[in-house]
């Protein structure tokens, strides 16, 4: 895996891991459509990132 | 001896894609340490739906960036895109308005680095100390950079990275401790706090946030691999960005929500520090209020503080660096009088272009203490100048070129037979939109930035018909040498390099041409695609392997002479006509080439095809060398 590529895992986890604190801390505060669905994008956006590039690899 | 030196190099592949983009983050992100007050002025608490939107646009302009700056890896971005897609007029207006963009950069940064040192002494978070403050880190600066002090890649590079780091502790502190999506929702006052025009406005300002996406193209010239490297490097750029600006905002204005203050809905992330507020320093303002207490809310403080005023610090310096390199530029292309690229006869720098461009005009621009009209007048060097590039890409895209795209940014559409860019088509309609908001609703900013351009085309009229006599859209280039930069008569020498003795001889001879004057040389090797193949397509790993150590021992080469050797990788077809067109584009002064005699049936060659094709071809002076062996 190059610098690259392990550089775009990094941010991906970043995103993951900004969109569950999102999630936990929403909820922790009584809910709120806002904080769940930002959450919710952010998981998505590193998600989807990880897949694109495990597929990048694969191919 | 070579495979020594390239032990010694092997693992200092500098301007690649790391390097670009934390170079290009270490700008960006220098710029959420004002940008977020000052867009808060206007935003209030819309603020964060307001960095989305910048950053949907940004993301479109580093589109563009990337795919223009892969065609035309030079530095000038949107004035050199103009020049290939327009004429040059209009990369003239381009250019002077990325110039100002530049001087307001220089002021906003230099302006700001008081505010964060406030932390030692307070005065200086207000007028008229911070803008004393400023004028004397401009001053500085500009008075090193006559000198001739050099850039610390390494330096900026260790910050870039702790201060993504730092950004991201923030982020995570100020999730945990006060974000609340109640206070975010009622925060918002649709048409009331802001007013319509104001969040017009504040997209336009947002903008701010993202100052710095030249850099990428600025240091296009010295990327090993363009083709990879600067697509990479913006995309990691715009990831990191996401990840700061899209939350950062969100954590701020649930720490210092809106509330009536003075019978006015508005946050102290937009009041001046005289009435309570952080616009001067918002970043220390979030730092205060995210429930942190005793020792260690002083600690993060000062930590802060001198964290942002070393990043704003070296923000000025790139910014003072950008002004003279497209001052430079735009006096190559007789734009501007050849005065602005005279070198000091001592120190061998464009003192007058720092002097003028990088020093006076920005300590006029913070001279009022106003950071309102600073962040608006950026916005309108950056949105006209962002706007041409868009504009410039997309008649790129519709001209006829002779060679393949190398490489082609997304979404497009195919209409007509032409791939039309939906980026560049989005990016160039918001970027101008927002340059007609910014016209109709600031009338200092309209005045004197129209006044800007007014002045800057009088005087390319006047220079064009009474100095160069010269059409005002023919592009003509300054002769290369002139002044003190006369001694130096190979600043530009091109060295192609291929396995073997031969190349490393050349090697050793131009770096020996260029230690005695002090000049770089741009190794290039070339991967030759076969047609059958993408240019883009993946060759065995070998081939680029073997590159990449031939490009090594290149600089190890130079290295042991203290020369600079700039190490070039590209994709072509033919070896002749990439470095041919590698020569016309660097404007190199002489190539350098190492020539492996050949022998083809009955018939003796001199020399191989490439060594042909360059001789017959080159844009400048051939010098070929061989081998003692084979002479």
């Amino acid at each position: 895996m190059n610098v690259y590529r392990r550089i775009v895992a990094l941010f991906a986890l970043v995103f993951v891991a900004i969109g569950i604190a999102l999630l936990v801390v929403t909820a922790m505060r009584g809910g709120g459509v806002l904080g769940f669905l930002l959450g919710g994008l952010f998981v998505a956006l590193g998600v989807g990132r990880l897949t694109l590039l495990r597929k990048g690899a694969a191919r | 001896m070579p495979s020594r030196r390239r032990r010694q190099v092997e693992l200092e592949r500098v301007l690649g894609t790391p390097a670009l983009f934390a170079t290009a983050y270490g700008n960006v992100g220098s710029s959420i340490y004002y940008a977020l007050g000052l867009t808060a002025v206007f935003a209030l608490g819309l603020t964060p739906l307001v960095f989305v939107v910048a950053g949907l646009i940004f993301a479109c302009t580093a589109a563009t960036y990337a795919e223009g700056t892969v065609r035309y890896p030079e530095a000038g971005g949107s004035a050199s895109f103009a020049r290939h897609g327009f004429n040059e007029l209009v990369s003239f207006g381009a250019g002077w308005a990325q110039l100002l963009v530049y001087v307001v950069t220089v002021a906003t940064s230099a302006f700001f680095v008081p505010h964060y040192l406030s932390v030692f002494w307070e005065p200086l978070n207000t007028n008229p100390w911070d803008v004393v403050g400023g004028a004397v880190v401009i001053l500085a600066l500009v008075t090193l950079n006559v000198f001739g002090v050099q850039e610390a890649a390494r330096l900026s590079i260790v910050l870039a990275v702790l201060d993504f780091a730092t950004q991201l502790l923030l982020v995570a502190i100020g999730l945990v401790a006060v974000f609340s999506p109640e206070i975010l929702l009622d925060n918002v006052h649709w048409g009331t706090a802001p007013t319509w025009g104001n969040l017009a406005v504040a997209v336009p300002v947002a903008m701010l946030a993202y100052t710095g996406v030249e850099t990428v193209s600025n240091l296009a010239e010295e990327v090993r691999d363009p083709v990879r490297s600067v697509p990479n490097a913006y995309k990691l750029v715009a990831a990191a960005v996401f990840a700061i600006y899209f939350t950062l905002p969100l954590v701020a204005l649930s720490a210092l929500p809106v509330r009536l203050v003075d019978g006015e809905l508005t946050t102290t992330l937009a009041l001046p520090p005289e009435e309570g507020g952080y616009a001067n320093d918002p970043i220390l303002g979030v730092v205060e209020n995210l429930g942190l207490s005793g020792l260690v809310l002083d600690g993060m403080q000062v930590y802060v503080g001198v964290l942002a005023a070393t990043i704003l610090f070296i923000a000025v310096n790139a910014g003072i660096i950008g002004a003279s390199r497209i001052t430079y530029s735009m006096a190559t292309y007789r734009q501007l009088p050849e005065i602005f690229r005279r070198l000091h006869p001592r120190f061998k720098t464009p003192w007058l272009a720092l002097l003028l461009f990088a020093g006076i005009l920005p300590i006029a621009v913070i001279v009022p203490g106003d950071v309102t009209f600073v962040g608006t007048l950026y916005s309108f060097g950056a949105t006209l100048s962002f706007t041409i590039a868009h504009a410039a890409l997309v008649r790129l895209r519709m001209l006829p070129r002779d060679e393949p795209s190398l490489f082609r940014a997304k979404p497009n559409v195919r209409a007509g037979g032409i791939d039309w860019p939906l980026f560049a088509l989005f990016g160039g309609l918001f970027t101008g939109i927002s340059f007609a908001v910014i016209l109709v609703q600031n009338p200092l900013t309209r005045w004197v930035g129209l006044g800007w351009l007014a002045s800057g085309l009088v005087g390319y009229l006047v220079y064009r018909r009474r100095v160069v006599h010269e059409p005002l859209r023919a592009t003509v280039k300054a002769p290369a040498a002139f002044g003190p930069a006369l001694a130096l008569e190979y600043r530009r020498l091109l060295v192609p390099v291929l396995p073997g003795q031969a190349s490393d001889d050349a090697l050793d001879v131009a770096a020996s041409l260029a230690a005695e004057r002090g000049a770089h040389i741009v190794a290039v090797t070339v991967l030759e695609v076969p047609l059958e193949q993408g240019l883009l397509a993946e060759l065995p790993v070998e081939s680029e392997a073997l590159a990449h150590r031939e490009l090594d021992e290149a600089r190890a080469i130079g290295d042991s002479y203290g020369v600079d050797v700039i190490p070039r990788l590209l994709r072509a077809r033919s070896a002749g006509q990439a470095i041919v067109e590698e020569a016309t584009r660097r404007e190199s002064e002489i190539i350098v080439i190492g020539a492996p005699r050949k022998q083809f049936g009955r018939r003796r060659a001199v020399f191989g095809d490439t060594v042909d094709y360059v001789l017959k071809n080159a844009p400048c002076r051939v010098m070929v060398t061989a081998t003692e062996a084979a002479a």
